[in-house]
């Protein structure tokens, strides 16, 4: 089997993968991935010409329902998009409160996260 | 009496006829907790004073005849990957290490709803990637049997928990054997339900075409007795099976398996077989004939290709499942970036573990579009095959017999070295994910040192009662040998 995984692939799979990894990490995740795949290339020799692709073992159509509101999902309506009203809405749906609680950072509600329109130097 | 030699069915009855309270199941528990935890290490997560709460409440409505359950004041342990409300859920990973979610999995609900009192939430291989529970973020947890040894994995601290006494039983997820091989190692019963039969709302995703979650409990009958509560469909889980219909499992509870055909596969019977598994499940063979049972060999070629179409589709289905962990919406963010993505993959290299990032990459790899064909499509062609061909086992044979893993439970440190290695070692269960069938692991003996070893049977889809029959009448047989 030619090797598969070279310092460029493990570049374009840190990318993939959004990790950022150490030159250490990046040595070790060569050899490793190397070795497993060299594994998974048993799967070669079967011969599959003209086999369907199992999705999912269990045969089942997907369930349909009406398209109402339920307890299930929480209608965020027109009325909220004021902030004091956005405010009231939190306030009064714990189950959103509960959610932003586990985020790292919120602001008004809202998670926060990193500028996403600036301009990029990274080349990603 | 001594509660701790009841099993959470016969804990439950006696709950429920007033015989035993509530208070004194719970205080059972955290005797064992309060003797072994340390050493041990199941838990992420023990909720003493709000089980006692739970207790009060619950007993007032059983003193008052407000309250019928099968599970009635049974504690119960569940893995850390299945949500909890109010109480914390870390899937053994920094990424998550303060994550409360804000609402219970289905699968807890229903326990509740029978009774069960939730006390803790137990360790695990990070995001369920391991065979050991060594890929815990927070410390492996000890076999209950040998502390030298690992409890198996990833379902590890529900496995340890159940055998020591420090929960009556506990929840797992199998999406390779995660349930069955740390039953099997810990000397208890872990069953994985067909696909589709239990509800995965509330299940943190690991590879969602094949994890389920499933029971380990002290026997076949608590076995049962828990799968009734869990199997109710739930339209919160578009792969739900219409089948998920409330069934009286316990009725298939039978000493009585004359005629019953059963298939060994001879590929499962390699040189990497140990010798003294070798001889427990052959030991198995020969009391199952006793009891009438017919067992023959039979040739299964494609088991040969399990291990790679298995790990191909679970790292794959892992690296897109995992994408969500971005440092925004829970938990662990890094602290220094310069940027959206900077952000994103520092997080994510500070917040997983060596071997989730492993699969992450693998799962990237074979996703991508010089590979997709050669790996991921190529796996699913060959679990297809691989179904096929134990759809045709099963037009003749009732069920699969063999062994759980091909030794007793490894060493602490002896495994994570070589990961092939580990991985190659899931052979005997990932069968039954990959075909989506059911499986149950029950003890049937112990080596030299006195570990556990464990016989596995599978049946066709949606034959559970088939195979708690089997494993029922196996157990019945050994009258508590083990």
């Amino acid at each position: 089997m030619p090797t598969k995984i070279n310092d460029e692939t493990i570049e374009k799979i840190a990318i993939l993968a959004k990790l950022k990894l150490t030159d250490r990490e990046k040595e070790q995740a060569k050899k490793d991935m190397e070795k497993i795949l060299n594994y998974m290339d048993l799967l070669a020799e079967v011969d599959t010409d003209d086999v369907l692709p199992s999705t999912h073992a269990i045969s089942f159509s997907t369930p349909m329902r009406e398209d109402e509101e339920n307890d299930i999902c929480v209608t965020f309506d027109d009325s909220c998009v004021a902030e004091a009203d956005r405010n009231e809405f939190f306030h009064k749906n714990d189950g959103y409160n509960n959610l932003l609680n586990n985020a790292p950072q919120v602001h008004d509600n809202m998670f926060v996260v990193p500028a996403t329109l600036a301009e990029r130097k990274d080349g990603q | 009496m001594e509660l701790s030699s009841l099993s959470a069915t016969e804990l439950a009855k006696k709950v429920q006829s007033g015989e035993v309270k509530v208070k004194q199941a719970l205080e059972e528990v955290f005797s064992k907790i309060e003797e072994r935890e340390e050493a041990l290490n199941c838990y992420i997560t023990l909720e003493k004073e709000a089980a006692f709460r739970q207790a009060e409440a619950l007993q007032e409505k059983i003193d008052t005849g407000n309250f019928q359950g099968t599970l009635a004041g049974v504690p119960v342990a569940v893995k850390d990957n299945i949500c909890t409300k109010e109480m914390r859920t870390t899937c053994t990973s920094k990424m998550l290490s303060s994550f409360v979610p804000s609402y219970d999995a289905t699968v807890v609900e229903a326990l509740k709803a029978a009774g069960a009192i939730v006390i803790g939430k137990t360790n695990m291989d990070e995001f369920a990637m391991g065979s050991t529970t060594e890929t815990s973020a927070f410390g492996v947890t000890k076999n209950p049997w040998n502390e030298a040894h690992v409890p198996g994995g990833s379902s590890g601290g529900s496995a340890a928990a159940v055998a020591a006494g420090e929960c009556f039983f506990a929840l797992g997820s199998d999406t390779g054997g995660s349930v069955r091989q740390p039953a099997g190692f810990c000397g208890v019963v872990g069953l994985k339900p067909t696909y589709g039969l239990v509800s995965r709302y509330g299940l943190v995703s690991y590879a969602s075409s094949l994890d389920q979650i499933g029971p380990i409990t002290k026997n076949v009958e608590d076995c049962a007795s828990v799968l009734e509560v869990l199997s109710v469909y739930d339209e919160k889980d578009s792969t739900m099976s219409a089948r998920a219909v409330k069934t009286d499992y316990r009725s298939a509870l039978q000493d009585d398996i004359t005629g019953m055909k059963i298939g060994i596969p001879e590929a499962f019977f390699t040189e990497d077989l140990q010798p003294e598994v070798k001889s427990a499940i052959l030991d198995v063979e020969k009391v199952l004939r006793g009891k009438g049972a017919v067992v023959e060999k039979i040739d299964l070629r494609y088991i040969r290709y399990a291990i790679p179409a298995y790990y191909v589709i679970a790292t794959a289905q892992a690296s897109s499942n995992l994408a969500r962990f971005d440092g925004v919406k829970y938990g662990f963010r890094a602290e220094e970036y310069a940027g959206l993505h900077d952000m994103y993959s520092k997080t994510r290299a500070e917040g997983f573990g060596e071997e989730v990032k492993r699969r992450l990459m693998l799962g990237a790899f074979t996703l991508s579009e010089d590979y997709y064909e050669a790996y991921y499509k190529k796996a699913l062609q060959v679990k297809q095959l691989l179904k096929q061909e134990l759809d045709a086992v099963f037009e003749t044979y009732d069920a699969i017999l063999s062994p759980v893993a091909d030794g007793i439970a490894p060493k602490i440190g002896e495994s994570l070295p070589d990961p092939l290695k580990m991985y190659l070692g899931d052979v005997y269960t990932v069968c039954a994910n990959l075909a989506g069938i059911p499986a149950i692991s029950v003890p049937c003996g112990k080596d030299k040192n006195g570990l556990p070893i464990g016989v596995q049977f599978m049946a066709d889809s949606f034959r559970e009662k088939t195979l708690l029959r089997l494993a029922y009448s196996y157990e019945q047989s050994k009258n508590g040998q083990v």
